[in-house]
């Protein structure tokens, strides 16, 4: 068993001359709360891609617990413990959050080939998800259609989704965003309140948020590693605000005006 | 708690409502009032079936396929080939040709089932053509053009005897259309058929959940070419004569119609699409022998542009309408 619970080595990933992920190493330990910045266009949901197994990799490879899984479909990474988010939500839109819900713990309870027992009555797959409902406070959203809902609540449902898997490595491509600021506590209680044994990677442009649930931190800049460290660091660092922090707060600044 | 489970159709489809006894109710009053028109029901039975295993994999798990007449006649063929050695017995050859269609379908899923949309409709159209060229040339085992004809067939359950009325045949057919649907709906409101829908509405999030969606997918093709598979052993069963056409790629563009005709993704609908498609066809044929292709297309035409459920969607609507009528002058 490795020390890291997600390590990837040189990743490289390329469309053509463009080279959006350049000789990335990242390594997470269990139980890491770790965040990955930078710019739009930095490259970040596609690393998140690279990790997942939605996107293959140029060169470079991605380790779980120690195995190397870079050959390994998105589902079996998923049955092995590694599940993400999506930066836009990417749910079963015409199902109910508890259908959607239902699919997520049915799978991970193994419940894919069960042919003969009627869905409705797969009482330890209900439990589950009304268990991860009443945890997320979707309870009023349950019997909803997805399209149905509110972006803020459809985001709240890919949240509820990733831990309906009970994930060992959970990748977050910005959870926030589109949450509305009334809800966003809810977002930050449930990451707070996740198990210290499960390994967290988050995307995040929120420095708020970043600040209260990382403690290490990642800094991507057109595709490569600017800097990592202890998350104070990062924010203290001359460069990163430079090339990021400071547009950041400039653009705020700006909306700000309007 | 059970209240959220009440308001998702998905799971509880597995509750019985009485609606459903009415397609049955027909088919027997049928058999008492049109004892002369017992060979159409028969073949509506057929027809009926074949439907239904259509509208699992289109309706359900999203698999657009125009080849699954490919089933249908291996099915029919094997039944044939089964009474042609000496085997006779109906119930167990309707179980055979429902094996071998299924071991085709599980021998060629996993490369087809890869693709999707127009490739996959495509691909299926052009290994559907294929195979029907190829049983004309194979004329050794399928008798070619002149067909298997004079098949016969031992009595159902030692009992019943092929009578010239067509009373067995009719509701042998009929009870094996009762025992598909049985099956049908067992497995598309069971977890399985939830994971299904979720293929269909969402594949690439389905595989983030880590489901194995090849395999269920391979799963259904397989358990819905069986189904075909039994259509067309009681086809040969029933006709006593097994040609071409029981491989005609026309077959499964016809059972498409019936299933859109019907409603899809509800099983009922291939029921009652396959009933009302072949009843008009019937009735346009005895119209006009040429031109009767006419009258279905109006119909398709018509239901299509009014309903977008097809004619079970349009009782949905019309029920759903009566009720709010009702509730409001309460």
């Amino acid at each position: 068993m490795s020390e890291y619970t997600l390590e990837a080595r040189g990743l490289r990933k390329s469309f053509g001359a463009l080279s959006v992920t350049d000789n990335v190493h990242l390594r997470l330990k269990k139980g890491a709360r770790h965040a990955l910045i930078g710019p739009n266009g930095a490259g970040k949901t596609t690393l998140v891609g690279l990790l997942s197994g939605v996107i293959r990799p140029s060169s470079g490879q991605v380790f779980l617990g120690g195995r190397d899984v870079t050959r390994d479909q998105p589902a079996v990474r998923t049955r092995m413990g590694l599940v993400r988010t999506f930066q836009l939500t990417n749910l079963f839109s015409e199902m109910t959050v508890i259908e959607n819900l239902y699919l997520a713990v049915g799978q991970k309870l193994s419940t894919g080939f069960d042919m003969f027992r009627p869905a409705g009555r797969q009482k330890n797959v209900l439990d589950e998800v009304h268990a991860v409902i009443d945890r997320i406070g979707l309870a009023e959203c349950a019997p909803k259609k997805v399209s149905e809902l509110a972006y803020g609540h459809q985001r709240l449902v890919e949240i509820a989704m990733a831990l309906a898997l009970e994930p060992r490595v959970l990748l977050l491509d910005e959870p926030a965003a589109g949450i509305p600021t009334s809800e966003l506590a809810v977002l930050v209680d449930v990451i707070e309140a996740l198990d210290p044994g499960i390994t967290v990677l988050i995307i995040e442009h929120d420095m708020a948020l970043v600040r209260r649930v990382a403690r290490e931190a990642t800094v991507l800049v057109a595709g490569r590693v600017l800097l990592e460290g202890p998350i104070g660091a990062v924010m203290a660092s001359e460069e990163v605000h430079r090339v990021y922090l400071g547009r950041a707060a400039k653009r705020s600044e700006s909306h700000g005006a309007n | 708690m059970t209240l959220v489970v009440e308001s998702s159709k998905a799971l509880v489809q597995y509750r019985f409502s009485t609606c459903e006894l009415i397609p049955f109710a027909v088919a027997i009053a049928f058999y008492y009032a049109l004892p002369d028109y017992l060979p159409l029901g028969t073949a509506i039975c057929v027809t009926a079936i074949f439907a239904l295993s259509l509208d699992l994999v289109i309706g359900y798990a999203g698999i657009v396929t125009l080849g699954h007449s490919v089933f249908f006649g291996i099915g029919a063929y094997s039944a044939a080939l089964l009474s042609r050695n000496g085997w006779g017995e109906p119930v167990s050859t309707v179980i055979a040709g429902a094996a071998v269609s299924a071991f085709f379908a599980l021998l060629s899923g996993p490369l087809l089932l890869r693709l999707r949309g127009l490739p996959l409709i495509m691909v299926t159209l052009g290994v559907a053509s294929v195979v029907s060229e190829a049983a004309n040339k194979l004329s050794w085992l399928t008798g070619g053009n002149d067909g298997l004809p004079g098949l016969t067939f031992d009595p159902v359950f030692k009992m019943f005897t092929w009578s010239i009325d067509g009373k067995t045949a009719y509701l042998y057919a009929l009870a094996w259309l009762l025992v598909v649907l049985i099956v049908a709906r067992t497995v598309v409101s069971s977890s399985f058929g939830v994971a299904l829908q979720g293929i269909r509405q969402n594949e690439l999030r389905m595989r983030l959940i880590g489901a194995p969606v090849l395999s269920q997918l391979v799963a259904i093709y397989a358990l819905s070419a069986g189904v075909a598979g039994v259509a067309g052993a009681l086809y040969a069963q029933s006709n006593g004569f097994v040609g071409l056409e029981a491989l005609s790629v026309d077959q499964g563009v016809f059972a498409l119609a019936m299933i859109v005709l019907g409603g899809i993704g509800r099983l009922h609908g291939a029921i009652v699409g396959a009933a009302v498609y072949m009843v008009v066809q019937y009735a346009a044929q005895q119209w006009d022998p040429y031109y009767w292709m006419l009258a279905i297309g109006v119909m398709l035409v018509l239901v299509v542009r009014f309903s977008k459920g097809g004619i079970l969607g349009a009782l949905d609507e019309l029920s759903a309408g009566l009720k709010r009528r009702l509730e409001s002058h309460l």
